[in-house]
């Protein structure tokens, strides 16, 4: 008889368990505006005007870290507009990104970097190329922006660096913040003999790629590392993605990182004037983004379109470090189309309103054009 | 009280039904592993062809590139250099925090006692890892200066030229003994308790002092019992992943300065955690090859500590 | 009863005499105490040492050494070397106490800061880089379910193979399924996660999703179920088989009848330990459901949050309102492992079959 009431209490307990398993499956809310207190800059961000076409069905992107922070604004904005729209974008690094898309774990890929053969071929398998179909995977800019050098070096938040002296710290050949090639390129200013930490990313980063391509245009024979998404760094620390970099940086002293301007704006981390080729140091903004890129070409022959950054132009009001990221889709067969094109044509369009709270800049006119009449072809 | 013959032969039917039911269970499970291991090794092998340099020698990790070139020396350096810092660190003290359960502490204090480090036994490793990330990483880093300061002329804690504290492979030991602390202790203080209390009382009997009665009773009792606690807990250290990818900073290099952030360090968890997504079929392959690797090791070192119980003839549930 | 071991018993006659019978006085720890902390502090004072925590440390060390060293002098070498080992395990009962009780201290006290009911009930879903409202809802949902999952798969398969083992095998199948058993023990959680990424999710096409993860758990939790079940059905006293087989009772019926219910409260126990132990698994996951930001209430498509991948994916962004998301998440499947955790410890207490 003991037994048996022992069986029937644990029987019952776990009666109990289940239902209110089952409870509490019916009580959540995926609503979360009105919860707790957004920041007062999350509320103003994103009130965009409304012409978007609203499509219902979820999708999930996934790659790089340098658009992912206005990636997750506009699936904020679209969604509160789009109530039958569930979109998730995991920042996962460039490399990441299209090799999910090429297996096929994606719906789209976030990639600052084009794709190489081998990703190119994985992604149009993927896309159904071969099974009787031409499909290929096409890269669409969707937003441009600027890769910062940000930094931790309490006091000092004016900091000007010139392309040699980014290459030789990161190189590990200047080891302390008050190294004569800093105090060259910040004269007056008072440099503490910290040492430096110079951080990297550990993933396969298209913001590595955009800044490994920037020093090897502009820093000469001070940069011997090459370009590409990893490379083999001589030193310094390694951060997973671009919020691993960025908490890297915040918490050590002296700390340096190569990220995209909204990790430093969301951190409050002071970033780097940067020396172009015309010989000014400047800021990252929208304009000078737009300067930056105004010499950029497009290149075609891929069927898609492909910016090609002179990370050497002379505009004096360029950034030298600015970019165009893109969105990798399928041009036909994607499974959900409607919602890939709604969401991507709202991006381009109203979703340009939040570049400046984020830290992001508009494509040059004509590059978006055409992004956008790609967008529209995308089936 | 006799059955008829079909009602005979009905049970007969279903013991045979029952025991093929769980013969099956049990065949099927046999050859699902076999499966799971054949398949890994298959996916493995073309990786290794492909591989232009010593698989086994060679520190860094590039399969998607050409030419292909990738090696577990730095990951295997790592796996070890880690997690046999965690079980030197956690080892004596988990040994010491059961003697005290079972030897020293007053008996109202044992029981809770006891409960406490089982329950941090079930604490999950991500805790321990958000932990390390969130407080150890910027707090430790003044102790870790004090030895390198102070320790320095010790090669493995010196910083070398460009050295600093932070994530170092010191922190991610220091997580890892934290981790795998509560597991040793539990384990061993349930050997401690098994030890039969005549030994005990015996030694007292006769005039030893507390270290004599546990040197001559306790420990010879329990030796094979708490070494293959330890094999357990450096069991769990070998194989966690996600404690090492937060707190560690990842790079292909093999060094002895452990307390050096710059330098780094990987382990083979750590490294498939952070290049499983990025990875391209052959770089899959690789850390599949990689993964392989570590199963060895672990099995190894559990089927040791089997070994180990096993003759001391202790019976422990060692999970 | 275990005799004496052969090692060399107790000390010889002769060192006996070492005892010379006398003995500190009771308050001689507080006499130590203060000699060795002003020391310290004038230590700290002439050389560059300095730091509170060093402080603790040189204190520690110096009264390990000067009570030794007393206690040497006056009472002999072995109880010298008895209060050593003394010192030693009580230090090792603060240095391992101290930094694992603000472990979880810390959790409780930085997770209640964002752990709420609106914190609970809602996801993370259209959360912007700026925001800081949002909660863990989908997580919790994804673990439970997903847990859920792994039992329904694992439990029944590791019952019926525990019960072949024991009661049905004697030969050699029987030994192999053992050891295989005993292999799968020693899988690392992320290559059983990688299996089922490389077969199921990318080999199989069958993308992310809570049944990859369950798979991948139950690849865990399997041979810990067997192992545990075992144990406690082979600890069903014969006797009762025997009485049950002469009253003709057929083999399937006594296992069901007779030995299950008596090792029940035993293989209860074992199942409620695995699925503790499997909950807080974050590496399988990752590589097997990963991470979403809304809820996803089907378990067997798309990708579907879990608390341990909620916690990894939040302490990696790094940011004050991630590191509050992620302590509040961690305290509750802290919770909830403690819950199974001292439910197991509850059964035990009625398990008429415990060793102890």
């Amino acid at each position: 008889m003991k037994v048996t009431s022992r069986r029937a209490r644990l029987v019952g307990v776990l009666g109990l368990v289940a239902s209110g398993a089952l409870a509490l499956s019916a009580c959540g809310s995926d609503n979360t505006a009105g919860t707790g207190t957004p920041s007062s800059a999350g509320s103003s961000v994103g009130t965009s005007p409304v012409a978007s076409t609203c499509a219902t069905g979820s999708a999930s992107g996934g790659g790089s870290t340098f658009q992912q922070n206005i990636e997750l604004q506009w699936i904020k904005d679209y969604q509160q507009q789009c109530s039958g729209a569930t979109l998730a974008y995991a920042g996962t690094g460039s490399g990441a990104g299209k090799s999910s898309f090429g297996n096929g774990t994606v719906d789209w890929a976030g990639s600052d970097s084009d794709l190489k053969a081998s990703e190119q071929a994985a992604a149009d398998k993927r896309c159904g190329n071969g099974n009787g179909t031409g499909n290929r995977a096409i890269q669409t800019p969707i937003t441009a922006g600027a890769a910062v050098l940000t930094y931790n070096l309490g006091g000092v938040d004016n900091l000007q660096l010139s392309a040699p002296t980014i290459a030789g710290i990161f190189e590990g050949k200047i080891t302390s913040w008050d190294a004569p090639q800093i105090k060259a390129d910040n004269p007056g200013v008072a440099l503490p003999p910290t040492k430096i930490v110079p951080v990297h990313r550990s993933d396969k980063s298209g913001t590595t790629n955009i800044f490994s391509s920037f020093l090897r245009a502009d820093a000469g024979a001070a940069w011997t590392l090459g370009s590409g998404e990893t490379l083999d760094w001589p030193g310094g620390q390694s951060g997973n993605g671009s919020n691993g970099t960025t908490t890297a940086v915040k918490q050590i002293k002296g700390g340096i990182t190569y990220t995209e301007l909204s990790f430093a704006k969301l951190n409050n981390l002071p970033f780097a004037k940067i020396k172009n080729a015309a010989g000014d140091y400047v800021a990252a903004t929208g304009d000078s983004v737009s300067a930056g890129l105004a010499d950029a070409k497009v290149d075609t022959t891929h069927g898609d379109i492909r910016v090609v950054v002179d990370y050497a132009s002379t505009n004096p009001a360029a950034y030298p470090l600015s970019a165009v990221t893109y969105v990798i889709t399928c041009n036909a067969g994607n499974k959900n189309a409607a919602l890939l094109k709604g969401f991507f044509s709202y991006a381009l369009n109203a979703g340009t309103a939040v570049d400046d709270e984020l830290g992001y800049a508009p494509l040059p006119h004509s590059i978006a054009t055409a992004a956008k009449a790609q967008v529209a072809s995308i089936r | 009280m006799s059955a008829t013959s079909t009602s005979v032969r009905t049970r007969r039917f279903a013991d045979r039904a029952f025991l093929g039911l769980t013969g099956a269970a049990g065949v099927l499970v046999a050859v699902l592993i076999v499966a799971i291991g054949t398949f890994l090794v298959i996916q493995a092998v073309p990786a290794l062809r492909a591989d232009t340099t010593n698989f086994f020698t060679t520190k860094t990790w590039n399969p998607d590139q050409s030419p292909v070139a990738f090696g577990i020396a730095a990951l295997v350096f790592g796996t070890i250099v880690s997690s046999g810092l965690a079980l030197l660190m956690a080892g004596p003290i988990a040994i010491g925090i059961a003697l005290y359960i079972s030897e020293y502490a007053p008996r109202r204090l044992a029981r809770p006692l006891g409960y406490t480090v089982d329950l941090l036994a079930a604490v999950p490793s991500v805790v321990y890892g958000l932990w390390g990330l969130n407080f150890l990483v910027p707090y430790s880093s003044k102790l870790q200066q004090f030895l390198a300061d102070h320790v320095g002329w010790i090669p493995l804690f010196n910083l070398g030229r460009s050295g600093a504290v932070g994530r170092s492979v010191f922190l991610a030991s220091v997580v890892l003994a934290l981790m795998i602390l509560p597991i040793i202790a539990a384990i061993s203080r349930e050997v401690f308790l098994q030890v039969p209390q005549a030994n005990k009382e015996a030694a007292l009997a006769l005039g030893s002092t507390k270290l004599e009665m546990i040197r001559y009773s306790v420990l010879p009792h329990s030796r094979s019992g708490v070494t293959g606690a330890l094999m357990l807990g450096l069991g769990r250290a070998l194989g966690e992943t996600i404690a090492v990818a937060l707190v560690l900073s990842l790079s292909y290099r093999t060094s002895l300065h452990i307390l050096d952030a710059n330098t780094g360090g990987n382990t083979i968890a750590a490294n498939i955690a952070n290049q499983y997504q990025g990875a391209e079929p052959t770089g899959q392959k690789a850390l599949i090859a990689s993964g392989l690797v570590l199963f060895v090791i672990t099995f190894g070192v559990n089927a040791l500590a089997r070994l180990v119980v096993s003759r001391g003839g202790n019976r422990t549930a060692a999970a | 009863m275990t005799a004496l071991t052969t090692r060399p018993g107790p000390p010889a006659a002769a060192s006996l005499r070492d005892d010379s019978g006398r003995s500190l006085g009771r308050h001689h720890h507080l006499a130590v105490l203060a000699l060795v902390v002003v020391g310290t502090l004038l230590l700290f004072a002439v050389t560059p040492l300095q730091g509170r925590a060093g402080f603790g440390v040189v204190v520690v060390l110096l009264y390990a050494a000067v009570s030794t060293a007393f206690s040497f002098a006056r009472e002999g070498r072995r109880r010298a070397q008895d209060r050593l080992l003394t010192l030693s395990v009580h230090a090792a009962v603060l240095a391992a106490l101290v930094p694992l009780v603000a472990v979880l201290g810390y959790t409780v006290n930085r997770g209640s800061k964002k752990l709420s009911a609106s914190f609970l009930d809602h996801s993370l879903r259209g959360i912007g880089p700026f925001d800081t409202n949002g909660g863990e809802y989908h997580a919790i949902v994804g673990t439970l379910e997903q847990v859920l999952l792994t039992i329904v798969i694992a439990v029944p398969a590791g019952l019926l193979v525990s019960i072949y083992i024991t009661e049905y095998g004697r030969g050699p199948l029987a030994a192999t399924i053992r050891f295989v058993v005993d292999v799968m023990t020693g899988i690392p959680s992320i290559v059983a996660g990688l299996f089922i990424y490389a077969f199921w999710v990318l080999g199989l096409k069958q993308g992310f999703s809570g049944l990859a993860a369950a798979l991948s758990l139950a690849i865990l939790m399997l041979p810990v179920v067997v192992r545990a079940s075992e144990e406690m059905i082979r600890l069903v006293p014969d006797e009762l088989r025997e009485a049950s087989y002469a009253l003709g009772i057929p083999t399937y019926t006594t296992i069901l009848r007779v030995v299950l219910p008596t090792a029940s409260a035993g293989i209860t126990t074992g199942i409620m330990l695995a699925v503790a132990r499997v909950t807080g698994e974050t590496a399988p996951l990752l590589l097997t459901s990963y991470i979403a930001p809304a809820i996803n209430n089907n378990v067997f498509s798309g990708k579907q949050a879990a608390l341990p991948t909620y916690i990894f994916d939040q302490a990696q962004q790094g940011r004050e309102i991630n590191f509050d998301r992620a302590w509040a998440a961690a305290l509750t499947l802290i919770v909830v492992v403690l819950v199974l955790y001292a439910s197991a410890r509850l059964l035990t207490r009625r398990n008429t079959l415990a060793r102890r």
